[in-house]
């Protein structure tokens, strides 16, 4: 994948526990077409002793994690997120097998340029909301946003 | 030159982010972008990951499955080739469910292609698969019996043993080994219980569903469907103790579930549902016996007239925080209220937690707390707990940390006096002793209920010392020095409950876990058993001068001096 942008986000708080940072970032260079595709990846770094839970769970395990485009905006969701195979395990904390990622985890969101959208610097929102737990510790339910600079053809 | 403006926009969002945090620790944190170097990067997206998310994307059934064949034979060591079939069945089971020879045929292959080691998980992953579909479900039964014949405990462990060596980890003790042999165990036979049920066949059903619950008696799903067969049979009564257990193993905190009890509990009580708390009650006191049964505390020569204050924050919702409640239950056992006083703020973390409230929330922003959970004795922190079984080693920690500090000299006294009448709660703290020069000290006076009943998704039944309001303006104590060293303070029991069910009201739709549905809100404290914990702060140090715990009486004025 050739990538055109790259931005790294993390959490704030200088006291807080901020074991995932995320990226995003985009296939292609340039400006894009009208209604035109883009293959947007969205990345986690998970830091070594933490879980980021997947975006499916059995019923009763943790919340899972969620990514979605947000509102108002000249790009659209188009198609099903799809996430890396996640590690199965059977987590005490549950009494139950968990989906989860440890490292890292990609998830790729299928996304095109709105029909009503027009030419110019735009920025792609997308929102992630996730949870992490270790062995002995929860942290919030976080919510983090991320943008991409796309600039969009007549 | 588009990057350029990037650390600009990074710089702005973090300002807004920080200032947010500060003011509300549950509410939505905006991100602080920072410098590519200021963490590790991820990894890249792996070649195999990338034609994996690719092949997923085509939407023409024939050429998804060739293009996922070809992952397979592209990147036959990839972690992505289970995902690669199990992907192929899921794309023949809803394109062709009639198809049954080459849905067949693709289990067969999704066995046949993995080490024998992996055989049973693989196997009960297409027997849960064909299940969930409705689809053979004669099929499902063989693989999912097959499963089971296929489980070899030695194999398991050395398995995960050998995958932590890869990961660079510790592996787990034998016990934990052992334990998750057995849920895993558990897992399949619930698997083949459900499949057995879906042919129709109660009987074959209860029996394997019953070998599952005796192999892990904490899976809520499993009594659930126990509870739905056995009420079927008109055995209402065992129904009733599946239907309970689940409720109690957190398994079951849905409206639907609840109504189910209630519906299995009125058919057996003359369709009423009086005593029914009182049922789960007790049976929560059998299934769940104490973890630790802590001595009763014996003032060493040391001990001086300090009361220690334990600040815990944790989540009804959160599995780690079991162990810190039950630890503190214990601390309220072998501790006298002239030793110890104890303060639970529940939050919304990592569920939604009903007994969270605006002041609980303000608390934790205080301390910065940001995970659960935390618990502060005199103002100092520590954190991290555990499951149920854990609760021996976080009390032995507790413990230690308590008896230290009740030799440590208490800074001052506080006199505290306190009234309930008519729904209001009046109370007089008085500091005594104070240091002449001392600033930024602050009294602090927190309403709590000694004992609250609630079944969240941890297990915990029972919460004590629940916090339900704090006085004083922002939520952070009175100001007081040597000169003006009493407070008063009123609390109106209407106004903090419908505070509390105002928040929650709002939770339900602008929280941060979408939208939900809480089975109970417990906004309304007991007036009979509510208590008053006074102590006084130094702001800025965060340290605990002293602390008092006052248990009210109705009607009545309560004093401890």
């Amino acid at each position: 994948m050739e990538r055109s942008f790259l931005l790294w986000v993390a959490l704030a708080g200088a006291a807080a526990q901020n074991p995932i940072t995320w990226k995003i970032e985009r296939s292609g260079r340039g400006p894009v077409e009208p209604k035109a595709r883009l293959e947007v990846v969205v990345t986690a770094a998970i830091e070594d002793g933490w879980r980021l839970y997947s975006i499916t769970q059995p019923p009763g395990g943790p919340i899972t994690t969620r990514i979605r485009l947000l509102k108002d905006q000249p790009f659209v969701q188009d198609g099903r997120i799809e996430g890396q195979p996640p590690l199965r395990e059977i987590d005490r904390n549950f009494d139950m097998e968990v989906e989860y990622h440890e490292g890292s985890a990609a998830f790729q969101v299928p996304v095109r340029v709105a029909e009503s959208a027009n030419a110019g610097p735009e920025n792609l929102r997308i929102e992630t909301i996730f949870q992490s737990c270790n062995e002995k510790l929860c942290l919030p339910p976080k919510t983090v946003r991320l943008e991409l600079p796309v600039e969009l053809k007549k | 030159m588009r990057h350029t403006f990037l650390p600009l926009i990074a710089g702005v969002l973090v300002t807004a982010g920080l200032a947010q945090e500060a003011a509300k620790p549950d509410a939505p944190k905006p991100e602080t972008p920072k410098a590519e170097t200021a963490k590790p990067a991820a990894r890249e997206m792996p070649a195999d990951v990338q034609a994996l998310f690719d092949a997923r994307r085509i939407t023409d059934p024939q050429k998804k499955i060739e293009a996922l064949e070809k992952v397979i034979a592209d990147h036959p060591k990839s972690t992505t080739v289970d995902q690669a079939r199990s992907e192929i069945l899921s794309t023949l089971i809803k394109a062709s469910p009639d198809n049954r020879q080459a849905i067949q045929t693709q289990a067969q292959k999704m066995v046949d292609a993995v080490q024998p080691a992996d055989r049973a998980r693989v196997m009960n992953t297409v027997a849960v698969r064909l299940l969930d579909s409705g689809i053979l479900l004669e099929d499902a039964e063989r693989f999912a019996s097959q499963s089971i014949k296929l489980l070899d405990e030695k194999a398991y462990v050395a398995g995960l043993k050998k995958s932590a060596a890869e990961r660079k980890q510790k592996p787990p003790s034998d016990g934990e080994l052992s334990w998750r042999f057995r849920q895993m165990k558990g897992g399949y036979f619930a698997a083949l219980g459900r499949i057995h049920v879906k042919q129709g066949n109660d009987r074959k059903g209860e029996k394997a569903l019953k070998r599952a619950w005796k192999l892990n008696s904490n899976q809520g799903n499993v009594a659930l469907v126990l509870a739905e067969l056995l009420d079927k049979k008109g055995k209402t009564s065992q129904a009733l103790d599946y239907f309970i257990t689940a409720r109690l193993v957190g398994g079951s905190t849905t409206a639907e579930s609840a109504r189910k009890i209630e519906a299995a509990y009125r058919k057996t009580h003359r369709d009423s549902v009086d005593g029914l708390e009182e049922l789960l009650d007790a049976h929560y006191r059998k299934k769940f016996p104490p973890m630790v049964h802590p001595d009763a505390y014996r003032p060493t020569a040391s001990r001086s007239s300090r009361i220690v204050l334990a600040e815990v924050f944790t989540g009804s919702g959160c599995p780690p925080c079991v162990s810190a409640d039950l630890a503190f239950d214990a601390g309220l056992e072998r501790y006298t209220r002239q030793e110890l006083a104890v303060i639970m703020y529940h939050l919304h973390i990592p569920r939604p937690d009903p007994m969270t409230t605006e002041d609980t929330q303000s608390r934790a922003s205080y301390y910065a707390t940001n995970g659960v959970p935390t618990y502060i004795i005199d103002g100092e922190r520590d954190s991290g707990g555990g499951p149920r079984e854990y609760t021996p080693v976080t009390w032995d920690k507790v413990k230690s940390k308590i008896d230290k500090r009740l030799e440590a000299p208490a800074v001052a006294e506080i006199a505290l006096d306190a009234v309930e009448l008519g729904g209001k709660v009046n109370v007089r703290a008085e500091a005594r002793n104070l240091q002449p020069d001392g600033k930024d000290l602050r009294m602090h006076v927190v309403l709590v209920e000694e004992s609250l009943r609630y079944s969240g998704e941890n297990g915990i039944r029972f919460h004590a010392m629940v916090a339900r309001s704090i006085g004083g303006p922002k939520r952070e104590g009175f100001e007081i020095d040597a000169t003006k060293p009493a407070v008063e303070h009123t609390f109106e029991l209407a106004g903090i409950s419908a505070e509390s069910k105002k928040h929650l009201d709002d939770y339900e739709v602008n929280g941060r876990h979408g939208k939900i549905t809480f089975l109970n809100k417990t906004h309304e404290a007991d007036p009979t058993r509510l208590g008053v914990v006074a102590f006084v702060q130094d702001h800025k140090t965060q340290s605990i001068l002293q602390s008092r715990y006052l248990r009210l009486g109705p009607a009545k004025v309560s004093q401890a001096r």
